[in-house]
């Protein structure tokens, strides 16, 4: 089997078993990367993951972009990628496709009013494990407050937000 | 026992100009998620809910439900389920190349130059200033959701006690919004809203 072939099945593996965001694919890129088909050595893992930190965009995509492109360039970063966002789009197209039938339904209604609520505690949480490395002196806890009330109250533009302290960022820091 | 009847957005007509429209909010989305799946919630909230009335909060928290606790990383999944709710299959096409479009160019630049990137140290003083912002814009969606769906007690209960296990890793995500689901069977049976 040729690389790229096998680049796209491998990623079509971790696109299909990482559960609930880009970290949860760590370890699988780790076992299947590293260890089972020997492209990288793990250090090169550790400087992915870096760099998909300090770069925007969904961290699943730049993992595989990375990766793919470490192992055969523009064309291995394009299968990568396509490789791990095939199982989403084949699952969530079926799943969507019947949601929307299911919702009506009073049984569904009831299930997803007990849902709601954790939906909620879910996005608190990810707001807390970002918090925990990202707001930890004043500078930031000055711009985390006033990005709050720039979007609740002044009702800005989020990436206006986003750009306007990353501007900050590169200036007080 | 009165079930109200569910708000569904209608799905568009579909156009190309609308098709290009998608692309564009979804390119822009990909460019500014900053730091996972997560950040792009309110990225999306902010474009489908309120700028473009394309979908309601319900589906949109439906959505986010339906995303975690599938296989699949939270942002593909949820771009994939948006576009697929407002336009159909083309709409999931345009959906997912805008999301990843971003990431891909940027990383592949960076692969490229990869020895002097690592060392940039204004990328790095940049986004010390982005996460505390994405921190705030992270919390928006859930206060949005939460004005619509914490109605009674009940909610409260629920919300504060899963957040507990979530946050201290106690239970994984998945299993949180299964037990939720089984547990709302029981609990808001015969509750009436409004």
């Amino acid at each position: 089997m040729s690389v790229l072939l096998r680049l796209y099945f491998v990623f079509a593996r971790i696109g299909l078993v990482s559960f609930g965001g880009g970290y949860a694919m760590v370890p699988l890129i780790e076992e299947e990367i590293v260890r089972s088909q020997q492209w990288l050595v793990a250090e090169e893992i550790v400087d992915i993951l870096t760099i998909s930190e300090m770069t925007p965009g969904p961290i699943a995509i730049n993992l595989a972009t990375f990766v793919g492109y470490r192992i055969d360039g523009i064309l291995g970063s394009l299968i990568a990628t396509l490789g791990v966002i095939t199982p989403a789009l084949v699952l969530v197209f079926i799943v969507a496709k019947f949601f929307f039938y299911f919702r009506d339904h009073p049984l569904m209604e009831t299930i997803l009013r007990g849902v709601r609520p954790v939906v909620i505690a879910l996005i608190v949480t990810a707001a807390v494990l970002i918090a925990r490395s990202g707001i930890n002196d004043w500078s930031s806890i000055a711009i985390f407050l006033a990005s709050f009330l720039a979007v609740a109250k002044l009702k800005l533009d989020p990436v206006m937000v986003i750009v306007i302290s990353g501007v900050v960022g590169a200036i007080i820091y | 026992m009165a079930v109200k009847e569910l708000q569904e957005s209608q799905r568009l007509e579909f156009s190309w100009l609308l098709l290009l429209k998608m692309f564009l909010l979804f390119f822009k989305i990909g460019a500014f998620t900053i730091g996972g799946g997560f950040a792009m919630l309110p990225l999306i909230q902010d474009a489908f809910t309120i700028k473009n009335q394309w979908l309601t909060e319900e589906e949109f928290v439906d959505i986010i439900a339906i995303v975690q606790s599938m296989p699949g990383t939270i942002a593909i999944n949820t771009s994939v389920f948006v576009g697929y709710k407002v336009l159909g299959v083309p709409g999931v096409i345009v959906s997912v190349l805008g999301a990843a479009l971003p990431s891909f160019i940027i990383i592949s630049i960076i692969a490229y130059f990869f020895s002097q990137f690592r060392d940039l140290a204004i990328m790095e003083s940049v986004l010390k200033g982005a996460r505390p912002a994405v921190v705030a814009l992270i919390l928006m969606p859930a206060f949005r959701i939460g004005k619509r769906v914490i109605k009674t007690k009940r909610h409260i209960i629920f919300v504060v006690v899963s957040l507990s296990i979530l946050v201290f890793g106690i239970l994984h995500p998945v299993v949180v919004i299964v037990a939720g689901g089984l547990l709302g069977m029981f609990f808001f049976r015969n509750e009436e809203i409004e």
